[in-house]
This record gives structure tokens, C-alpha cells and sequence, in this order.
């Protein structure tokens, strides 16, 4: 027998190495993860910082907000912003904004579909998955703030006091930074919502009902949005939903994919995270734009 | 034998790896968990809310799916006095998923199937412990 000299390593500092190299990688991919995922909330409170800005503009230039939307089916504010957010080619291309069915096409036929059927960055949150529920047309992930109460702004919904909104049901009702009583680094402007996936209708913005998100239930609630039909109901986790009722109003939760919370712009531009854990008081608060609560901003 | 004590080891590692990523604090909020019986019947589906009657208290609920409802400590509730409420929509509206809804939508509306003594108007209340229940079970009937 030769000793042997030869230069090698056994199994079991193979199975050391691998196991090492298994636990740096096992270290290293849930830091990855988070660093891109990071990215992506970055990226998305960036387009809202976007949003804010453009509002801020159009009452530059309407002296109002603008309008949230026209009923269901005759345009949202997602059309009006086209101009604020250098897609003016795109707005001049949506027609019968506020219209009726006599005077023209709704949001989803015609030359409209132009523009209902394309995904816009600016509107779209990296973090989430993108969908078209309908043909062509898209969801997307910015809502305006429609107060503590329903899509319908209800004046009492099972003991929530509505206490106005910066964005309102009446296109015609012109509200303006005046209105924000609050103040408006304490009154949300634009919030985060959630795709809904397959046929659900959650961030359809073009559509009226989906337009908006209300404070009635918390940052990504564990309680249902009310959808006017289980035919757009999809709950996926994260994003239960139910059928409107009388007593549940047609209302959609501010969520997100991010972990922990959501982002949201407020009236005075600025982008803010909000956690899971805000005591619905205070989101309650954050969304109402008159109605004069004593609450703190979380640090 | 040396093989074996690596492989061990391996195992404790991997084990402190995965462990390490749970037990995140619940700020405390403790689950609640249990059953929702609509005339003697699991409630097909639903959804239950918990409204603090005291100070302290957080706001939580969850849905109800074939008469189970799990809500864990992440979202659940603190100790304390609770007003239960138990909602489950009807399911009487369509729509084509093909089409694009039009004003349909705001005008029909499904009925509410939970009589408003078990809703709006709640007269059900819970104690929930310092450790939360998971045992829960309520009883309510149509309107």
C-alpha cells in the first residue's frame, strides 16, 4: 500500500463546503429579495409622488381637483390627469368625459378603448401583478381618496360619520385645496389598491365604482371589499371581497403587496408608508378631509 | 460517524434559518378563532367582524368560509369586551364578466342574509382572553 499523498478532499469536506455555500445562499436570497422588493416601493412611491404633483397642477390650472369620476362608465380622473403627467396625446384621445350613452362611447367601446386598453407605468405598481379583466382594458394601482365612508360617501355607514373627502361621487362638485380643512399634510390625496386578478375588478380605475378606495376598512383589512357582484370577485390572499349589500356598500380597502403597509400621497404632495398596525382611527382620520379629529401623524 | 455529526449540524443550522424568520411580535393581539352557525347550519361563507366595547381594543374580523372563521394573533384581537358582527351578502346580482359594467351596478343590490340583531344592530358579545380563543361559536339566523 502507498500512502497516499494525492491531493484531493474527502466526502465529508465536501458536504462542509456545500453545506456553508448552502447557508451564505440561504442568507444572501431573502436579502436580495427584500433589496428588490425595496426597489419596487420606491419605484411605486415615486409614480404616486407623480400623482400628487399632477394634482397639484391641474389646480394650478382648474383651480379645483379633478372631477373623481362622471357616474359608472363616462370617464374617471385617471383621463383628466393624461395632460399632468405628459400623456396629453392620450387625454386628447379620451372622448365623452362626462357625458351620456347620446353623446358618445363609455370608457370601455370605441375610440376610448384607445385608451382604457393600454398599461400606463405611471399608474402601475411594481410590486403588484399586472391584469386586464375585461378584453384589453387594465388595471392599475392608484385610487383617489374618497373618505372614511363608502364608494357612495354615505353620510353614515354603521356609525362612521362621513367627514368629507378631497375627492367627491358629483363631478361637478368643485373641491379645491380650500376645502381641505384638515390641512393637507394631514389629509390623504391618492392611495394604493391592489389588481384584482382573472375577472375581478379591483383597480379598474377607468370604471367609475373602482375609481376610489375609502378608510371605512383598514390598510390591507383582513374584512371583505364590497364589489357589486361576485362575478368580479376574486379573493386571492391578501385581498378578500364580498358582495355589495345595503348594509356593506360598494367600498374598496387601501392594500398593497408591500410588506407591512402601503404607501399614500397626501394633499400637500408628499409620499408617506403607512403599517398594517395604524390604528383605524387615524387612517380614518388621515382620509377625511373636514371633519376636525385631534390624532398624530406616525413617525 | 463525522459525516453524520456534519449532517447533523447541517440540520441545526438550516433549523435556527427558518426559525429565525417567525415569531415576529404581535403587538398584543391574539388569535380568534371558530365556528359560524346560520339556523343550526355551518354559514356557507361570510365574513365576521369584532368591534371593541372597551378601551384598548382593536377593530378586527375576517371571513367565513364554510362556517370556520381564523383570524391569527398578526390580526387579531386585543383581550376585552367585543360587539360581534356577522354579515353574509346574497348572491342574487350578475353581470356578463365579458362586458364592462354600466350603471346596472348602482342600481341592484344584493339583500343581506344575517337578520340585523346579528349585524348592525349586534347583541352578540364576547370576552376574549388573555390568550385569545380559538373555540369561538355563534349562532344567528336569517332576518
Amino acid at each position: 500500500m502507498k500512502s497516499s499523498k494525492r491531493f484531493g478532499f474527502t466526502l465529508v469536506e465536501l458536504l462542509v463546503v456545500i453545506a456553508i455555500i448552502g447557508v451564505m445562499v440561504g442568507l444572501l436570497l431573502p436579502a436580495v429579495q427584500a433589496a428588490r422588493e425595496a426597489a419596487r416601493r420606491m419605484q411605486c412611491s415615486n409614480n404616486m409622488k407623480q400623482l400628487g404633483l399632477a394634482m397639484h397642477n391641474y389646480h394650478d390650472t382648474f383651480n379645483r381637483f379633478p372631477a373623481a369620476r362622471s357616474a359608472c362608465c363616462w370617464g374617471t380622473w385617471n383621463a383628466l390627469i393624461m395632460p399632468f403627467i405628459e400623456q396629453t396625446a392620450v387625454g386628447d384621445l379620451y372622448v365623452n368625459w362626462g357625458g351620456t350613452d347620446a353623446t358618445g362611447p363609455r370608457y370601455g367601446a370605441g375610440q376610448n378603448l384607445l385608451v382604457t386598453g393600454v398599461r400606463y407605468p405611471a399608474f402601475s405598481c411594481p410590486s403588484d401583478t399586472e391584469n386586464t379583466p375585461i378584453g384589453t382594458m387594465t388595471n392599475h394601482n392608484y385610487a383617489v381618496n374618497f373618505g372614511n365612508t363608502s364608494s357612495t360617501q354615505v353620510a353614515n355607514l354603521n356609525g362612521i360619520i362621513f367627514g368629507q373627502a378631497p375627492f367627491s361621487t358629483d363631478r361637478m362638485k368643485k373641491i379645491g385645496f380650500r376645502d381641505i380643512v384638515d390641512g393637507t399634510s394631514n389629509t390623504l390625496l391618492v392611495g394604493e389598491v391592489r389588481q384584482g386578478q382573472g375577472r375581478d375588478l379591483r383597480g379598474f380605475t377607468w370604471w367609475g365604482d373602482a375609481a376610489q378606495f375609502t378608510s371605512y376598512l383598514g390598510i390591507n383589512s383582513p374584512l371583505p371589499d364590497r364589489i357589486y357582484t361576485l362575478t368580479y370577485c376574486n379573493p386571492v390572499p391578501g385581498m378578500p371581497c364580498d358582495a355589495t349589500t345595503a348594509e356593506n356598500p360598494t367600498m374598496f380597502a387601501s392594500r398593497s403587496r408591500h410588506p407591512g403597509g402601503v404607501n399614500a400621497t397626501l394633499a400637500d404632495g408628499s409620499v408617506r408608508f403607512y403599517s398594517n398596525s395604524l390604528e383605524l382611527f387615524v387612517w380614518q382620520a388621515l382620509s377625511t378631509a373636514a371633519a376636525g379629529e385631534v390624532f398624530e401623524q406616525p413617525q | 460517524m463525522g459525516s453524520l455529526k456534519c449532517v447533523s449540524w447541517c440540520g441545526v443550522l438550516a433549523a435556527t434559518l427558518v426559525l429565525s424568520g417567525c415569531g415576529g411580535s404581535t403587538d398584543g393581539r391574539v388569535p380568534v378563532a371558530g365556528e359560524v352557525m346560520l339556523s343550526g347550519q355551518p354559514l356557507d361563507r361570510g365574513s365576521i367582524e369584532f368591534h371593541p366595547l372597551g378601551e384598548g381594543g382593536v377593530i378586527t374580523g375576517g371571513m367565513i368560509v364554510d362556517g370556520k372563521f381564523d383570524i391569527d394573533a398578526e390580526q387579531g384581537a386585543k383581550p376585552g369586551k367585543y360587539e360581534v358582527r356577522v354579515f353574509s351578502s346574497g348572491e342574487a346580482v350578475e353581470a356578463d364578466p365579458d362586458q364592462a359594467p354600466g350603471p346596472e351596478a348602482e342600481t341592484q343590490i344584493n339583500a343581506e342574509r344575517i337578520a340585523a340583531k346579528y349585524n348592525i344592530d349586534s347583541e352578540l358579545e364576547v370576552e376574549i382572553g388573555a390568550n385569545g380563543d380559538r373555540g369561538l361559536r355563534f349562532e344567528v339566523a336569517g332576518p
